[in-house]
């Protein structure tokens, strides 16, 4: 089929009349105008803006319900009413979204993040219309003039637009009215939502938690260092707010790895910090890693949870209820104890502590005057042939510990590639990072499949003493079963992945690439 | 994508009016929607004011020798796009037994559309032939109106059994009354007993109605000329009983 092409898009400027622009091509309105006053809702990272995918709630909520409207690019704009969320309007999960195939991208695209409100936007629209001789519509014209509506109900008006779409079987026409209007207008405004988003001071592409910190080879180490730590201080601070409120997991999953990465850097640029920042700083970071870590292992426990269920017969799939609500509980229960935490006053102290560390450059150990290129790259290195020794030692007959320590070390390795590695070819870093990763998801699945064994055996005794926990306790037996299995295959694949990881050629590359002093 | 044909051996017991007003319904719940009027009267193609002209004419179009998505038409409805009719398709049968396989013929011409469509409607002429045949094949339902009379549900008896023992996987039937006049004692009784005794007749029936007469006049699809109207509700409510059953909801 030819594709139809997205609208062309005009800046028709403050002081345009609509009527007379569209006049010129003899289009007719088509409706009366309408004033529409909503808000543009997208995840804290900006999946849908990144998608293109627009998803906009009406900025009232009558009896409990919402005017969802979702644009995308080749789709017809479609708008229904949805349930309002117990989370409230402005949170909005997945499975708070319409069903069917027209919402799947948005499901898709937001996974587990929450929509939330971005902007709020009120627009006039007026339609027009071109028809051919039967009076049928061939060319559709759209004038928005819309406005930013600030907090305060102010409104900070934005350049109107027209958007002029053509129909299948008249590209003709649609040509000819773009062409007159091409003569007096200028094409190309930016979308809507980009625009409000930039008046609104809002990001439009969301907000990252990636570390692209450019890096050159020569810098010392504690300038590199320093902005490292840094950014990954602000990625904790962006992400604490929607951690504390719960707003969706990601939050807390992303502040986990910025701490981890920051206790990586700590732990691999040991000769940077002066010894006595870098231990307290240690010990600081390692308390919040420890106190949010229940709460994302139940996190993980309840997304994987679908699957897990797989190997109970369906006929018993009702009697994990129990089970099922227990661990909801205990997800709650651990919340709660994580939010204590990060309220603290422990928590205020460690954390602005480690703002001053990193913000006051006490980068004064002995590496620190070193090239950054030649010190990550000789830690590449180090810790590389450090996880080809200690892969190479495991066997069938060693003890789960031994794969799991290994996973560490391939944390680090994997940390050190993603914060530095930029500062190699990416050819050269790329098979590398393939390499680790296909490893690290087959201990992955190892050592998770153990915690949630771990995890869901010492729901026994609550699960044994709640109402119908009997049956429950008989079909989690299938669920540990299946995990018990899935966790032996990847100890059977271990062998395979690691001889990839560990290859003649991939030694070779990590000695010729990183043994130099990079770049 | 999903494949819905408007279809009843009988003429004028109201395909075209469900297909039109179904095929809106979907576009406007978001679905990319495809019409395809398959009747040489052009009756659909006519309803949204498109030229009934086919480039080539039917039988290039069933030996493949047309783009059929050079033949597409927008319509005024978002999201929905028309394959027109024109007087050529009153050969579509010669023209489909030229073929190899000519019950799959219909299926082949939609491939190319697959990717670009969810719902296909397809507007049956009434007869039953090797079009009909293709249809069966291709259609993941049949939503087939009916008027509430002793011999239109003869009718309908002997389609249940044609497409059972005839097509190898066969279209759920989608059956719903049409033209319904709750004033006759006779319509209120054949409604409320075929409900009961099929459950392929779906709850939604369309009633008799003026706003559906005018769709001739207004040459729009009822649910958008009078959204408010009972007719607009009655298909409202069989298109999500057909969304329901054809898993697009």
């Amino acid at each position: 089929m030819p594709p139809l092409p997205d609208p062309v898009v005009y800046a028709i400027g403050q002081s345009a009349d609509p009527d007379r622009i569209t006049r010129r091509v003899a289009a007719e309105p088509s409706g009366r105008a309408r004033v529409v006053d909503r808000i543009l809702l997208d995840t804290f990272d900006g999946r849908l803006r990144r998608q293109n995918l627009s998803v906009w709630r009406d900025a009232r909520v009558t009896w409990g319900r919402l005017t969802l409207t979702l644009e995308a690019s080749g789709r017809p704009t479609v708008s229904v009413p949805v349930d309002r969320p117990t989370g409230g309007p402005d949170r909005l999960l997945a499975a708070d979204l319409p069903t069917g195939p027209v919402w799947e991208p948005v499901r898709e695209a937001i996974d587990e993040r929450a929509l939330l409100a971005r902007v709020r936007v009120r627009s006039r629209f007026t339609p027009y219309r071109v028809c051919d001789d039967e009076g049928k519509t061939v060319v559709r014209l759209q004038v928005e003039e819309p406005a930013v509506v600030n907090r305060g109900g102010s409104e900070h008006p934005l350049e109107p637009r027209l958007a002029v779409s053509g129909l299948l079987g008249y590209g003709r026409d649609h040509e000819r009215v773009t062409a007159i209007l091409d003569r007096r207008l200028e094409r190309g405004a930016r979308s809507l939502p980009e625009d409000a988003l930039i008046v609104a001071g809002v990001p439009p592409k969301g907000v990252s938690s990636d570390v692209d910190v450019a890096l050159k080879p020569g810098m010392r180490a504690d300038r590199a260092t320093s902005l490292i730590c840094r950014r990954l201080a602000d990625v904790v601070d962006a992400n604490l707010p929607g951690t504390i409120d719960d707003i969706d997991p990601e939050f807390l999953h992303d502040l986990r790895v910025a701490v981890r990465r920051s206790r990586s850097v700590l732990k691999e640029m040991r000769g940077v910090l002066a010894p006595d920042e870098s231990e307290r700083a240690r010990t600081d970071l390692k308390w919040i890693q420890e106190v949010t870590g229940p709460t994302r292992d139940l996190d993980v426990l309840l997304h994987d949870w679908p699957g897990m269920v797989g190997p109970v017969p369906a006929s018993m799939a009702g009697d994990l209820q129990p089970l099922v609500d227990i661990l909801h509980r205990a997800r709650a229960e651990a919340f709660r104890t994580m939010r204590r935490n990060l309220r603290s006053r422990r928590f205020q102290s460690a954390w602005s502590s480690w703002r001053a560390t990193v913000e006051h450059r006490k980068y004064d150990g002995e590496d620190s005057g070193r090239p950054i290129g030649e010190l990550a790259g000789g830690r590449i290195v180090a810790v590389y042939r450090g996880m080809t020794r200690q892969g190479s030692r495991i066997d069938d007959a060693s003890p789960p510990e031994a794969l799991h320590d290994l996973r560490k070390r391939g944390k680090e390795l994997r940390y050190l590639l993603e914060l530095f590695g930029g500062m190699w070819p990416a050819d050269k870093v790329k098979p590398l990072v393939s390499a680790l990763k296909g490893l690290q998801d087959e201990l992955g699945h190892f050592q998770d499949d153990e915690i949630q064994v771990r995890e869901l055996r010492s729901l026994g005794p609550e699960l044994a003493a709640a109402l119908g926990g009997t049956d429950s306790l008989i079909a989690l037996g299938f669920v540990v079963e299946g995990l018990s299995a899935r966790q032996a295959q990847a100890r059977a694949d271990f062998e395979r992945r690691f001889a990839s990881f560990a290859s003649d050629e991939t030694r070779r590359v990590v000695r010729t690439t990183f043994g130099t002093t990079g770049g | 994508m999903r494949v819905i044909a408007t279809y009843n051996i009988k003429g004028g017991v109201g395909k075209t009016s469900a297909a039109v007003n179904v095929a809106a319904l979907a576009a406007g719940s978001g679905l990319r929607t495809l019409i395809w009027d398959l009747d040489p009267q052009g009756s659909a193609t006519f309803l949204f004011r498109v030229k009934p002209k086919v480039r080539g004419g039917v039988r290039k179009l069933i030996e493949r020798k047309s783009d059929v998505g050079e033949l597409l038409k927008g319509t005024d409805i978002e999201g929905l796009d028309l394959l027109p009719a024109d007087f050529s398709y009153r050969h579509m049968d010669l023209a489909l037994g030229e073929t190899k396989k000519p019950e799959a013929r219909l299926g082949k011409l939609l491939e190319p559309l697959a990717d670009d469509y969810d719902l296909a409607v397809l507007d049956c002429p009434p007869s039953i032939s090797l079009l009909s045949e293709s249809v069966f094949e291709v259609a993941h339902a049949l939503l087939v109106p009916l008027i509430p009379t002793t011999l239109s549900v003869r009718t309908f008896e002997q389609l249940i059994r044609f497409v059972d023992d005839q097509v190898a996987d066969p279209p759920e039937i989608i059956a719903f009354f049409s033209m319904v006049d709750r004033r006759k004692r006779l319509h209120r009784e054949i409604v409320d007993g075929l409900g009961r005794d099929y459950p392929q007749v779906a709850s939604a029936a369309i009633p008799s109605s003026s706003d559906i007469e005018r769709m001739g006049i207004s040459r729009q699809p009822v649910v958008t000329a009078a959204p408010q109207s009972a007719s607009a509700r009655a298909y409202g409510e069989l298109w999500a009983e057909a969304a329901s059953r054809l898993g697009l909801t």
